[in-house]
This record gives structure tokens, sequence and C-alpha cells, in this order.
């Protein structure tokens, strides 16, 4: 009775600091999905008015004036294919690196160090190679400098997954008589799901957010959200509205991406129920 | 279950891998350059066929230049590909182009922002377009207010450019009801203005005599030129010798800090031109010092609170800052012929004339004493004065740089870690060495 | 008397856990470490080589050309390349501005990722409860900035911030709080910088500790429960050497982001009021977008990756000791 009331409390202050995390998070969100339904004079209102005819204008900017629906998919589409072909070329090298300890740890700082350089260096001879290639204004460069950037991370984060599984579960699966790409594909795999979800999502999101190159390889209609999103801020002055709407249209897929995360990471997938 | 997730996750990304494949055709470049070498099609069409890419400025004349482009389209058959991009980010993008060989750059019309113009010429990335005015019958450069001329199209004695719009800077002030009654005539002087604005602050009531920018390196560097300008200052002399901290420098530069402490609004040494756009329409401030242009957005009951209140003037000592953009070819352009025809379009009396009624921002002489262009704008006859008068950010190829090391030590100076004597003479003795 | 025996007894039980655990871990770490040594060493080689192809096919190019840049004269609008000399490299020790960027860019990485890990981690361990209900809202919320571009994050932070007419300083007006100039006081701005780079990369660091959180074996903690241990023992004793590779991971990619922050320099303070916030990658932004200068900002970018390095080297080192204690 004491133990169970004690328990709870604990559940209460779990429940009270989580609350404070995620409104320090929400609020200037919420406060952005208003800007989006505002004009600029409202916007920026102070003391503010919280009763006004909200108006789509800013949508209608985003989506008419600018075509962010384009953007959008092609951001989507980028970010997805260099992640997803990046955890494949990834989780087979991170699976080398965990478990044989291949060139470890001179191939693993090598391969970082191609993270280290700031891209602004490497922005110029890459618009180069992307000339000659004629992959210029084309999803392909893209595609390929965020898969090569973007590789060690996902590297990185494996190895400690791939670690971290006991050696004798592959054992005991071999014992079993699984070959080894059998253990790999279902003993591994599965138990590294959240990993890989958690690498695949990370790549997925420093594609997405990534905007050097996005404006250096990218033309008129092949651009990305951020370089969208920049050519909203004028020399007239930001057009926050449009922003705000553009924002509102980015957090959409964060709550599909959370679902995808929420369904993998549910404690079953652990190495219990495999035995 | 674990299975089934699996499946789901790779069938998404399975299906937005397709849907790449299926985005190819519109991606991929429209296979329209080459056809430059074409006969001209008879019928007035002579450009049928051939695309041209232009990289712009987020500024009300380009959105008019969209907006007036299916005629020029329609007429020629060109097919005409706008990008606008914001100003940070043009440079990034154009500099990697212009350094492709001749020929082998994406765009083919660019603008140039007079800060860029020292450094393209001398980096040899713009055409000489002496021969192609000679023959234009539509684009004389006599047309044009000579300030302009001098800044965005003849560099020596070539001409690399076409005159595209004026972003001179100018006093805008409002009459708003906390300031009636104190504000008699504007001053002539900068230092009676900074009185002024400095007596028509009240910090505790939020309200203030200016907004002014104090963050690096633009928005600080072309507000104080205004005061430097004013108080009869100049970076460089004639003979490049600079003077930057010279007296009237050091004037300019204690009456500026002493309007941004006690005329301005505490955050001021961050405010771009955005913030202080904000505070003056939401009626916080008195005026502030920004394009001549800002006049019609304070005029828009969408984003103001002070419609109809304000008054567009020169700067306080009469010789504002003066910018501008032209249009200018690169080398690296694929089609210069179609280029040069779309810029001849652009900039002919008519097309320059509609954009003026539109909002635009002249600077031929005619568009700007055309009659239905001052009936709608009577305030036109000043900016023509006032971009007239205004001087020029000196045009040498380290523009930039020049621009990067006045905003460091005149922010410096705002924020009292250096006096305005220091921080002007380390700016001397940096800018000395930028000097071609 | 009976206290001061029970106590005693517990702590001797407690040393008797730590060692059992411990050895627990070790065990399973060096059979991790050393089974499948010698078989299938083709296989290995197989597995790596796509990924070094990938990394290497972009980036290789660029690496060694801006390598071999950095030994140059090379400014762009002064056409190609000139004489070979080592001065990019050594006016970089004269150069005092780079000093003030060195500081802050320190000051700005240790904030950042020592609070963010401290945040990120403490969410994580509330969050992976069994028994908390609501655990799925509360992050789905949490990881809403993630997908916002760090231009986006810099442009609405702009507008809550502005001093007079953001929401955040009208709220601490309405509660009688003191209303900070945040961006345009040179004490706060760097301040203000770290809070907003909290609120945006948080969420990344919350992703990965959670799934590594997620993927710990519960055999271990079952066991471990068997034998008594507190939730304070399970936690120094096994969740923290056992996450030691993923913090390791999620640490190193947050420090080496940190130091090349530039985008949310460049939106926000430009590197000012002053010089307060000026960050050495915004410095090489500088050198190489305004200035045009490659063969500097090169040999700035080669400086600076051997500065990582050697911190990357020196946190492998840490973390691997710890783990093995």
């Amino acid at each position: 009775m004491l133990i169970s009331l004690r328990k709870n409390i604990g559940l209460y202050i779990t429940h009270a600091i989580l609350i404070l995390a995620t409104l320090f998070v929400l609020l200037p969100i919420l406060w952005v999905a208003r800007t989006s339904l505002a004009n600029r004079l409202i916007a920026y209102k102070i003391p503010p008015v919280w009763i006004f005819t909200p108006t789509l204008e800013n949508y209608r900017t985003i989506f008419q004036q600018y075509p962010f629906q384009r953007y959008f998919l092609n951001s989507l589409v980028v970010a997805s294919v260099a992640s997803l072909i990046a955890l494949i070329l990834g989780s087979l090298a991170a699976y080398s690196i965990a478990r044989f300890r291949t060139g470890d740890p001179v191939l693993r700082l090598s391969m970082l160090s191609t993270q280290m350089l700031p891209a602004i260096t490497l922005v110029i001879p890459i618009f180069l190679l992307a000339r000659l290639a004629h992959l210029w204004d084309s999803p392909f460069a893209l595609i390929l400098a965020y898969l090569s950037f973007n590789l060690p991370y996902t590297i990185w984060i494996l190895i400690g997954f791939f670690q971290s599984i006991p050696v004798e579960l592959e054992e005991a699966a071999m014992i079993d008589g699984c070959s080894r790409t059998q253990t790999l594909w279902r003993v591994v795999i599965p138990v590294v799901l959240p990993g890989l979800l958690a690498a695949g999502v990370f790549n997925f999101i420093l594609n997405w957010n990534e905007f050097l190159f996005a404006l250096i390889l990218t033309g008129r209609d092949t651009r990305t959200l951020p370089v969208a999103v920049a050519a909203l801020w004028t020399q007239q002055g930001v057009q926050i509205g449009a922003v705000s709407a553009s924002t509102v249209l980015v957090v959409l897929p964060v709550i599909l991406l959370t679902w995808i995360i929420q369904k993998s990471l549910v404690r079953n997938l652990t190495f219990g129920s495999i035995k | 279950m674990k299975k089934r997730i699996l499946f789901t996750i790779f069938g998404i990304l399975i299906v937005l891998s397709l849907l790449l494949s299926s985005c190819q055709p519109t991606t991929t470049q429209p296979p329209a350059e080459e056809p430059t070498t074409e006969e001209p099609v008879a019928e007035g069409k002579p450009f049928e066929g051939v695309t041209i890419n232009i990289m712009m400025e987020g500024v009300p004349d380009t959105e008019f230049v969209q907006e007036l482009l299916p005629q020029f389209e329609e007429q020629t058959g060109m097919k005409v590909n706008i990008e606008v991009l914001n100003y940070a980010m043009m440079h990034e993008k154009l500099v990697p182009q212009l350094t492709a060989p001749e020929g082998g750059g994406s765009y083919d019309v660019i603008v140039v922002d007079n800060y860029w113009v020292g450094e393209f010429i001398y980096a040899d990335w713009l055409m000489e377009l002496d021969d192609r005015l000679a023959n234009s019958e539509t684009i004389s450069l006599d047309d044009y207010l000579p300030s302009m001329v001098n800044m965005v199209g003849v560099l020596g004695d070539k001409a690399y450019m076409v005159p595209f719009y004026n972003y001179a800077m100018a006093l805008i002030y409002c009459n708003v009801p906390e300031v009636e009654g104190k504000v008699g005539e504007i001053p002539n002087s900068i230092p009676e203005y900074v009185e002024l604005i400095k007596s028509l602050t009240d910090a505790d009531a939020g309200f203030y005599g200016a907004s002014m920018m104090g963050l690096r390196p633009d928005p600080i560097t072309m507000e104080w030129l205004n005061y430097l300008y004013s108080s009869g200052g100049l970076i460089y002399d004639e003979d490049w010798n600079v003077i930057v901290n010279n007296e009237n420098g050091v004037e300019a530069l204690t009456q500026y800090v002493d309007a941004m402490k006690n005329a301005a609004s505490s955050g001021a040494p961050a405010y771009g031109f955005d913030e202080t756009f904000t505070e003056v329409a939401q009626g916080k401030a008195f005026g502030f010092i920004t394009f001549n242009w800002m006049l019609p957005q304070l005029n828009d009951p969408e984003m103001s609170q002070v419609v109809d209140m304000c008054t567009v003037t020169s700067v306080p000592g009469g010789k504002g800052l003066l910018g501008g953009w032209g249009w200018a070819i690169p080398k690296s352009s694929h089609s210069p012929d179609a280029a040069w025809a779309f810029i001849e379009w652009a900039e002919s009396f008519d097309v320059a004339k509609a954009r003026a009624l539109a909002g635009g921002a002249p600077t031929r002489i005619d568009v700007f004493e055309d009659s239905d262009v001052l009936a709608a704008y009577p305030y036109y006859k000043e900016v023509e004065q006032i971009v007239g008068e205004a001087i020029t950010f000196p045009i040498m190829s380290r523009s930039p740089q020049v621009v990067e090391v006045l905003g460091r030590v005149l922010s410096e100076a705002v924020i009292g870690s250096k006096s305005p004597q220091e921080a002007l003479d380390e700016a001397a003795a940096e800018l000395a060495g930028l000097v071609d | 008397m009976f206290l001061i025996s029970e106590a005693g007894k517990t702590r001797l039980t407690d040393a008797d856990r730590l060692y059992e655990m411990k050895s627990i871990v070790r065990k399973r770490r060096s059979e991790a470490q050393h089974s499948y040594r010698q078989s299938e060493r083709r296989l290995r080689i197989y597995l790596i080589v796509p990924a070094i192809i990938g990394i290497w096919m972009v980036v290789g190019f660029p690496l060694l050309y801006a390598f071999y840049v950095s030994f140059h004269d090379y400014v762009l609008s002064k056409g190609g390349l000139g004489a070979v000399n080592l001065a990019n490299y050594l006016n970089i020790f004269e150069d005092t501005q780079l000093l003030v960027a060195s500081k802050n860019t320190f000051i700005l990485t240790f904030s950042v990722v020592s609070l963010e890990f401290l945040i990120a981690f403490g969410l994580a361990l509330l969050l992976n409860n069994k028994r908390l209900h609501g655990g799925n809202i509360y992050l789905l919320i949490l990881l809403i900035p993630m997908l916002m571009p760090p231009i986006t994050v810099g442009l609405i932070w702009r507008m809550l911030l502005h001093p007079e007419l953001g929401i955040i300083n009208y709220s601490l007006g309405l509660i009688h709080m003191p209303q900070p100039a945040w961006l345009g006081d040179p004490r706060l701005a760097m301040i203000t910088i770290i809070i907003v780079d909290i609120w945006h990369e948080t969420s990344f660091l919350l992703l990965i500790l959670l799934a590594g959180l997620t993927a710990l074996p519960d055999e271990l903690y079952e066991a471990a429960v068997i034998d008594g241990a507190t939730s304070s023992q399970k936690f120094r004793f096994l969740t923290i050497p056992l996450m030691m590779p993923t913090i390791l991971v999620a640490v190193l990619i947050r420090v080496i982001a940190a130091l090349k922050t530039y985008d949310l320099i460049y939106i926000l303070t430009r590197g000012g009021p002053g010089v307060s916030t000026e960050t050495i990658s915004y410095y090489i932004y500088r050198v190489a977008f305004v200035f045009l200068d490659m063969g500097k900002s090169s040999a700035l970018s080669f400086l600076l990756l051997v500065l990582i390095i050697i911190l990357t080297i020196i946190l492998m080192q840490a973390m691997r000791s710890e783990d093995t204690v």
C-alpha cells in the first residue's frame, strides 16, 4: 500500500517534468500555428489580439505563389531515398565493425572525418563534380551527397546498437542451425530494429534539414523545403505568416514518423520474446 | 507482428522511391538549351523553343516582372524560368555558378547588387554590353539617372549592366498619436535629427524616436553610412585613402551610438530590416531610415496600423546611401542573345512604367517623370531627387569585405566595447589593405 | 546496534552485487569482441566495402581538392589557383578574430552538448518507464522541433524574442519579470542562442538515447531484480555501461554538429552584437563565401578537422575507460 503510493508519487513527478518539457516545446509551436492564420499586422500586435478572423492567405501563398507541395515532395523523396540507402549500407558496415572490429578505430574515425570538415569548404568542389556529371538541378546529386555525408553517422549509431546485442544470442541461433545470413536477418535485425529506426529517422532528419548543399545543387523546380523557406525571407521583410504556415506543414510528417518510431519501440521486440 | 512493421516501413520507402522516378520528367532540365543556333522562326517569334534561366532577388520589382512575363513569352516564344532567392543566399549560389567556364553555367541573366559589382567585374564574370547597347532600340543608358548608371551600369569606360531598380535609403516617419504636436520641421542635419528622436522617445511606454538596426554586417553598415555621408564623411577619398576615421566619421559614429542608446529599443543592436519595419508598422516608433520603397507597405492595412500617416523624405543632412541592382549577362550564360532580348524587354519604357505603376522602384528618368506615375505616386518627385543625390558604396573587388569590417566595428561601438575613435581606427587599418 | 549492522550488511551485498553485475557486463562485451574472430574474414570485408564506396564516392575528391587548395593562394574573384605557400596556415595564428571565435565556439559547444545531453537522457529515462501512461503523446510533442530546418527555427525565434513585439517579453511583462533585450544584449546573446539550440536539437539526442534504452535486453534487468538490486544500482551498473556505446555516439555527433554551428548564428545574430557570438564555423563561412578566399577557408577547415579528431579520440578514450572500470 505504502509502496504503491510511493511509486505513484514517482509517477506524478515524472508526469510533471514531462509536462514542463512538453510545454517548453509546444508553446512556441502553438504561437506559430496562430501566426500562420494571421496577417502581419495581427502577428506582431502587442498586447496580442486573441480573437481575430483567421485568414488562409498564408497557406494560399505557400501553395499557390510558391509551390510548397512540390518542395515538400522533393524533400521527402531526397531525404527518404538517401536515408534508406544509407541504412542498408550502414547496417552491413556497422555489423562488420561491431562484430569483427574491422579496421577499428582508424577506419571508423576516417569515415567520420568526412563529417568533421565544414560543408562550406566542400561545397564548391561538389558543385564542380555535379556539373561535370550533369547532375545539377536534379535530385540525384543531392541524394548522393546526403548519402555520402550521413552514412558515417548511420554507421556510428548502429555500431552502438549492434554492440549491445549479446553474442550468445547469435551463437544460440547458429547452434539451432541458422546460417550466418539467416542469423543476421532473423535474429540480429529484429533485435536491433529500434536502432535501425532511430538511425534511419536521424538520417532522414539530417537530410530533411540540410540547407547548404540543397541551395547550391538545386534549381527552381528541385528545391527542397529549407531553401524554399529561405526564399520567404525577402528584402521587404520576413513573410512570417507564410513561414509559420510552412512550419505547420512540416510538423505533420513528424506525427507520421513518431507513429513509426512508437510502433517499433514496443518492448516485446527485445530478445526475450525471440528465445 | 515484427515482420509487418518492417514491411510497412519498407513499403512506404519503396513507394517513395517510385515517386522519385516518377518525378524525373518534371525535374530534369527541359531539353531546350541548345536551339539558340536554330534559324529564327519567321512570324515574330525569334526565340521559339529557347529557355533561359534567371536568378532574381525577392523584391517588389521581381514580382512585377514575373506578373508581366507571360506577355513576353507570348511575343517571343521564349520560356523564361525565374528563380527567386533571398539576398544573402544569392551570393552563395551565384559564385559557384559564375566560376563555371563560358557557356557552362545555369543562369543566363542575373541581377547584380552594387556590393558585388567590383567583385564580379574584376573576376571577369560578366559580359560587356557596349555593343548590344549601341544596337539597341529600346534601351540607352542615357535614359537612366546618372547616379544609377555609375553604380550598376558602367565601370571605367565599359558597360556591364543595365540598372534594374534602386534602393536608395531615405527617412520614413509617421505622425502617430504619440508624437502629435511634438514634431515641427524635420531637421536638416544629423545632430538635430538625433536630438529630435531622443526627445520623442519614451522607453517606459515602449515608444521610440527611431527604430534602428544594429545587426551585422549590412543592416548596421547601411544605416550608419547615411549618418556618415550626411555628416560630410566618406569611407575612402577620391584617391582611395581611408578617411572613415577622420573627425566627420567619428562625429557620425558618436551621433549614431547616441541615437542607438537613447532613441531606440534596447533590442536594436540585433534588429535587421524586418524588425525595424515591424516596429514602425505597429506604431511603436516615429520613423526609420530604410529603403524608399517601403512606404507602400506601411500603407497596407494588412501589415500596418499607421496607414496614411507616413511620409518619405531624404535622410537629414541630405546625403543618403544609394543602393541598386543591375541586370547582367554572365559569361557562363548559354544563350546570351535570348538573355539580352529579355533585358531589353524588361527595361523597355512600357514595362518599366508598368512596374513603377505597380509600386516598383524606378531607375529610368522618363519613368520617374511620367505623368501617370507621378499621379499614382506623387512622392516619386522626392524619390527621384533622393536617388539622384545619394552616394554609392565604394565599388571595389572587396566591397563585401568592407561591409564585414565596418559591420563588426560599428557593432562594437554600439555595445560600448570600443569608443567611436577606436572602432574607426581599427576599421581604417583593415580597410586600407582592401583597396584594389 | 541493529541499525548499524543492517547498514553494514547492505554495504557488503552492495559490493557483491556490483562485482557480479560488472562481471556480467564485461563477460558479454569481451565475448562479443572475441568470438568469430578467426572465421569469415571475407564476410566482414564484403559487408563494409559498399559503405566505404558510398562514403568516398562523393566526398573523396572534394576532400582532397580542399586539402590541395589549402596550400595555395586561391581567391575565387581573382582568377585561378595562385602560388603554393603555407601562408594560409601560418597566418591563422596571428588572427585575433579567430581567438575570440574559438572562445565562443568552445562556450557554445560545451554548453549545448552538456545541457542537451542531460535533458535528453533524463527525459529518455522518464519516457522509458513501462508504467507511464501517455508517454507516446509526450514523445510526439518533444520530437516536433526535429523536423524544422534551422532557418525556420531561427526566423520563428526572432519573432518570439522581439524585445518590443514578441510574445515572450510580453508574457514576462505580465508577471512583472524583467524584459531582456535577448539577442540585442551582448551579455545575453550567446545564452539566447544556447536556449534556441536546446529547443531545437535536444530531440535528436532524445530519439537516439530512447532507442538505445529500449533496445537494452530485459533479461539482464530481470536477473538483477531477482538478485535484489535497487533501481539506482541497476542504473549505475547496468544501464550506464550498456548504454555507453550509444551515449558515445550521440554525444560525439552533437559535439561535431555544435562545433559546426553556423546557420543559427547566421539567422539570429551574424556574430554580433560586437563579437559576442562570433564562432569558428561562421568565421569560416565568411572567409569562404563573403571574402571568396578558398585557400584560407580550406586551411581553417582542416585545422578544425584536426581539432575535432583530437576531441573525438579523447572522448572515445574517456568513455572506453569508464566502460571497463
